[in-house]
């Protein structure tokens, strides 16, 4: 590393740097003599004041640039000393980069500062030292070279008070534990916790017919693979008697499913997940299904975001741990270090004790002398790294929760379940506590550690629609990693689907969602059957041809693809299904299939006036659909507003401003009559 | 007789990459669909559900009915030939009847899917 780069500090080593020599200015007795100078003084060495570092880019000709800067250069030599050499001798290249082109002035300790270099006539300003001299240059035109004036300090002088309280070296300092990210709780694991615990299966089972609790939790809950009816023996207690002996609801109670928190009803079971679901459908809207996706998608996102964040903090933990390895064989065939390590560890011993006592004082300062000496005679910094992380005091605790799986909140070492957010904004966390306790968290009533917070930030400043949009765009990219050739249909067989979302408007209830997911679901089959049988009725009329029954299972398979087959050439034969019901309707034999060019297309107008919507199946852009109308994108930008008002939940604003169609692109027919009126300028 | 390619024609979506064909062709499709279900009966809807739910009951009792000796069916009996193949195992029964239920529910299926595709196209190039 060079001496320029290794002043070029990012803000947080900056801002280390700042902590550590605060922290030394603040504990330095006077005249205390500060052993570390040598080893901070390189790495916390701060930017002189003369010569803020300060990086601007700005684009101008580089010939005029270089030009400016030579004139500049010749002139100082000229004008403030008759020879140069004394000034260009030893020092730190004060540089000047220019991609495709570099310039360096070798000013001796001087530092130099490019300022705001604009189109406009401006002036280079150069500092050196306390003195301005300027130059001008008129660029002329806007090019692609940037310049990047890099300043350099004039001196590298390590800050005088440099004391501290404690020995510190330049080795980071290692976690108190070593970092383990727990593996995220699948869903199946998520669900476990929803199982009835196994003491109140025992309980119950010592009671209640075997049969009979089976059926009632199969008939409450569905087909459960986790209770067993052999993990049941006979009994006698009912299962009214058994909901009456099991735990009720209090206010507040509440349980999760797929990603959100329900509130539990209070006075019924708490594992009464039926009631709540179907309290949920009754009361649940549009939103909160598009919540839902939100949720799953933000999931996803965050705990990728999470799992490339352990990975650089692994990294950052292996070297430290490698570097502490080093330091741990070096201490280990050195006598003078482990002797150092010995009274180091006897000084924690007495920490641990009484801090204040005499024998601890006496010891740390014997201590400190001699690591600092140590430090002095130039010991290698990974042993003395390595003695003063078993020495020092271990304060620092795992400090993170990576992503679902246990973590810390307000020091309590938890399990995080889910994650959920309500529509208004507030984060919710289920929690599951080492006594099996599950209990709902939320961000303003517990302190979470520092990683956490970083979990549970927003990821994107996306619309929702936008990104549940994005979403689906990384189910597609998953599927086709995967190898599906049709990645829709392939999704058609997952919850978040674009069928789920077909047709789904503003305010809609669960229920109503429900159905129309179904609708969709059918239509979906109905129309590829339908298309099929056309073809595998034609295809199998001769038995000449194969592949139609792939193709139909595809479509339960939820796989539909291209179809290349060629057309069949024979259609000369009845519809075989025709023919075996007996109810062929009209015989079609030695009929050729009815091409599509034969059938007299309907005239169907530009704009469908019996249909009271327009449908834009992938949503968004409505620049199409405006022109259509003969309206222009300024006056769909001069009215978007009103839209907004008048259509909630129909339109959003893109990422440029634009208006846009949220809901799968269903425009209501109130907005045709406002898009006809703008035409006309009403 | 439609294949994809005329359809892919018909909808002009030729120089379309074969992933934005194949949503294309599943939109049309979903088109095809949505114009039965308008025509039929929720009755009928209820029924078709259950075949293509797999209710081996209903799907038993309709081919029991409207084709008795579906089992000597060339279609059927390639259903069955690709039984192990299919990933889902989907009943030949269920397969063969789904297409039944269509060709013998709504004869004039060939002008349903004509104008419903011919529908799209227009309403694709109003976008």
């Amino acid at each position: 590393m060079s001496r320029s780069e290794s002043l070029i500090k990012s803000p947080h080593e900056l801002y280390e740097a700042t902590q550590v020599q605060k922290a030394k200015e603040a504990s330095a007795p006077e005249g205390y003599v500060d052993y570390f100078a040598k080893a901070t003084a390189e790495d916390y060495i701060e930017t002189p004041i003369e010569a803020p570092i300060e990086i601007h880019t700005e684009t101008v000709p580089v010939a005029e640039v270089h030009e400016a800067l030579e004139k500049l250069k010749s002139e100082f030599v000229a004008e403030d000393t008759e020879d140069p050499a004394p000034l260009l001798a030893g020092g730190n290249p004060a540089e000047i980069s220019i991609p495709n082109y570099t310039h360096s002035f070798d000013l001796g300790t001087t530092a130099i500062h490019l300022e705001e270099v604009k189109t406009e006539p401006q002036n280079i300003e150069v500092h050196i030292n306390d003195e301005d001299v300027a130059a001008e240059v008129e660029p002329e035109t806007i090019e692609e070279p940037v310049v990047e004036a890099v300043a350099e300090p004039a001196v590298v002088e390590a800050p005088i008070s440099l004391a501290v309280k404690e020995p510190v070296v330049n080795t980071p300092v290692a976690p108190a534990a070593p970092i383990v990210v727990d593996t995220p709780k699948s869903k199946s694991s998520q669900e476990d916790s929803e199982v009835i615990p196994d003491e109140v299966i025992a309980e119950v089972a010592s009671t209640m017919k075997r049969a009979d609790f089976v059926k009632q939790q199969e008939d409450l809950f569905g087909a459960n693979d986790d209770i067993k009816a052999e993990d049941v023996p006979e009994g006698e207690m009912t299962y009214e008697q058994y909901l009456a002996q099991r735990p009720v609801a209090e206010e507040g109670d509440f349980y999760h499913h797929n990603g959100r928190v329900y509130n539990a009803a209070p006075g019924g079971p708490k594992t009464d997940k039926k009631a709540a679901y179907e309290e949920k459908l009754n009361n649940s809207s549009a939103d909160d299904h598009y919540e839902d996706l939100l949720v799953q998608a933000n999931r996803d996102t965050v705990i990728d975001e999470a799992l490339q964040r352990n990975e650089a903090k692994n990294k950052e933990y292996d070297d430290i741990i490698r570097s502490n390895t080093e330091g741990e064989f070096l201490v280990e065939k050195d006598p003078m270090l482990k002797g150092l390590l010995k009274v180091g560890e006897e000084l924690r011993a007495l920490q641990n004790d009484d801090s204040t006592s005499e024998e601890f004082k006496e010891k740390k300062a014997f201590y400190d002398g001699l690591f600092k000496m140590y430090i002095k005679d130039g010991v290698d910094s990974r042993a003395l790294g390595y003695i003063h992380d078993k020495t020092a005091e271990q304060t620092e605790e795992l400090d993170f929760i990576p992503i679902e799986g246990s973590g810390y909140i307000n020091g309590e070492k938890v399990d995080i379940l889910d994650f959920t957010e309500t529509p208004d904004g507030k984060k919710a966390y289920t929690i599951e506590k080492d006594d099996g306790s599950i209990e709902a968290v939320y961000t303003d009533e517990v302190e979470f550690r520092r990683e956490f917070e970083a979990y549970e930030a927003p990821v994107e400043k996306l619309s929702r629609f936008e990104r549940v949009k994005k979403w689906f765009g990384k189910e597609r990219q998953k599927y086709q990693e995967f190898g599906g050739k049709a990645y829709w249909g392939a999704i058609f067989s997952t919850p978040g689907n674009w069928l789920d979302t077909r047709r789904m408007e503003a305010g809609m209830s669960m229920a109503e969602i429900q159905a129309q997911k179904d609708k969709n679901r059918v239509s979906f089959v109905l129309g590829a059957a339908a298309f099929t049988a056309i073809r595998v009725t034609a295809q199998y009329a001769g038995l000449d041809h194969g592949g139609g029954g792939d193709f139909l299972a595809s479509i339960f398979n939820g796989k539909p693809s291209i179809d290349t087959t060629p057309s069949a050439n024979n259609y000369s034969s009845v519809s075989s299904i025709e023919h075996a019901a007996g109810q062929g309707g009209e015989a079609v034999a030695d009929a050729p299939a009815p091409e599509v060019e034969q059938i007299v297309q309907p005239e169907a107008p530009v704009v469908n006036i019996d249909n009271p919507v327009y449908n834009i199946p992938d949503g968004g852009n409505l620049s199409d659909v405006i022109h259509s109308f003969g309206m222009t994108d300024e006056q769909l930008a001069q009215h978007a507003p009103e839209l907004m008002n008048l259509f909630p939940g129909t339109f959003y604003y893109g990422e440029a401003g634009d208006l846009r169609v949220m809901n799968d692109g269903w425009l209501p027919a109130g907005a045709r009559q406002k898009f006809e009126e703008y035409k006309n300028g009403i | 007789m439609y294949q994809d390619e005329q359809i892919i024609a018909q909808l002009n979506i030729e120089e379309l990459p074969d992933d934005e064909k194949s949503a294309v062709i599943t939109e049309a499709q979903v088109r095809i669909g949505e114009t039965i279900s308008k025509e039929l009966t929720d009755e009928q809807l209820v029924e078709y559900r259950a075949i293509i739910d797999g209710d081996e009951q209903v799907i038993n009792a309709w081919l029991e009915k409207n084709v008795p000796n579906y089992k000597e069916e060339a279609i059927y009996q390639s259903f069955e030939e690709g039984y192990e193949s299919d990933p889902e195992h989907n009943s030949p029964a269920k397969l063969f009847a789904s297409i039944a239920w269509i060709q013998l529910t709504v004869p004039h299926i060939q002008d349903i899917v004509a104008k419903a595709i011919e529908s799209f196209k227009q309403e694709r190039s109003v976008r």
